[in-house]
């Protein structure tokens, strides 16, 4: 990894991008507090309902976690595939087959206990 | 620094290079803006921008001076420091991205190589697709610095 370059570009734009702002702010003028109706924040025009930081129900990081949980499972799978025929000129084919099976089952297995748990379900 | 090169020389070249890769990145920017209103506008049977310069070339340079003219503005509810630092953190990303790109071969003087490119990386596809992924959270923190339900979604 070209760490170096990563780092220095990172803290050239955070410079460049800082600059600008401020070259923003001296240029045109901080924001004048002309009535209280200007400094609201922007929702199609009707006053705001609830805060930004309400309260969201706990099913939609459930189903990121079960998301994240069988994508990450696919991450592993690419380098076996990759390596499959390696392995099995190497005469190690049945072994790292039944492996990938092994992991496989567990994870449908997974599967299995989270539908029937009801997880998968909205309501 | 980490694979910046042996020589001092070299080390020199390739910070100036890394920003010329950066400058040329911003370049594009105005010419990419124009290809996209023009050619939307063709697309739509619409003239699009066509008054600043010849085919409206100058019009984004017209609209950088609009843009450093107007006050500056932070909404009452809104996070200051993340509305003013996501477009800072916008650009990191992007700029890291279009570093990963080979311009060219190779240019070899003398003893040392310079690569046509801001750093070099031995997967580059998977590194530019992984760090532009990333530019989808700059974009959640512009929504959550401005306290606006709506700006967030």
């Amino acid at each position: 990894m070209p760490l170096g370059g990563i780092i220095f570009i990172t803290v050239f734009i955070a410079v460049f991008g800082t600059s600008l702002i401020y070259l923003a702010r001296w240029t045109g003028g901080r924001a004048k507090r002309t009535s209280n109706a200007k400094m609201e924040i922007y929702e199609c025009g009707i006053p705001e309902l609830e805060k930004k930081d309400t309260k969201i129900s706990v099913k939609f990081y459930l189903t990121a976690i079960l998301f994240i949980l069988f994508d990450i499972e696919i991450i592993f799978m690419y380098p076996w595939a990759v390596h499959f025929k390696e392995f099995i000129a190497a005469g190690a084919g049945p072994f790292v087959f039944i492996s990938m099976g092994v992991f496989l089952a567990i994870f449908i297995f997974g599967l299995w206990w989270e539908i029937k748990s009801k997880a998968l379900e909205w309501d | 620094m980490i694979d910046m090169g042996s020589a001092p020389l070299e080390i020199t070249i390739n910070f100036i290079k890394t920003i010329l890769v950066f400058l040329t990145m911003v370049q594009l920017v105005p010419i990419l803006v124009w290809v996209e209103r023009r050619g939307s506008a063709f697309i739509q049977n619409r003239f699009g921008p066509n008054r600043v310069g010849p085919l409206g070339l100058v019009q984004l340079l017209a609209d950088a001076v609009k843009f450093l003219t107007k006050e500056d503005f932070v909404p009452d509810k809104g996070n200051k420091f993340l509305f003013y630092a996501a477009p800072v953190f916008a650009l990191i990303p992007a700029a890291i991205a279009y570093m990963a790109i080979p311009m060219s071969t190779p240019l070899i003087v003398g003893d040392s190589k310079f690569l046509i490119q801001g750093f070099e990386i031995n997967v580059g596809i998977v590194f530019i697709l992984g760090i532009s992924s990333l530019a989808a959270y700059t974009i959640l923190m512009a929504g959550w610095g401005s306290g606006s339900k709506f700006s967030l979604m």
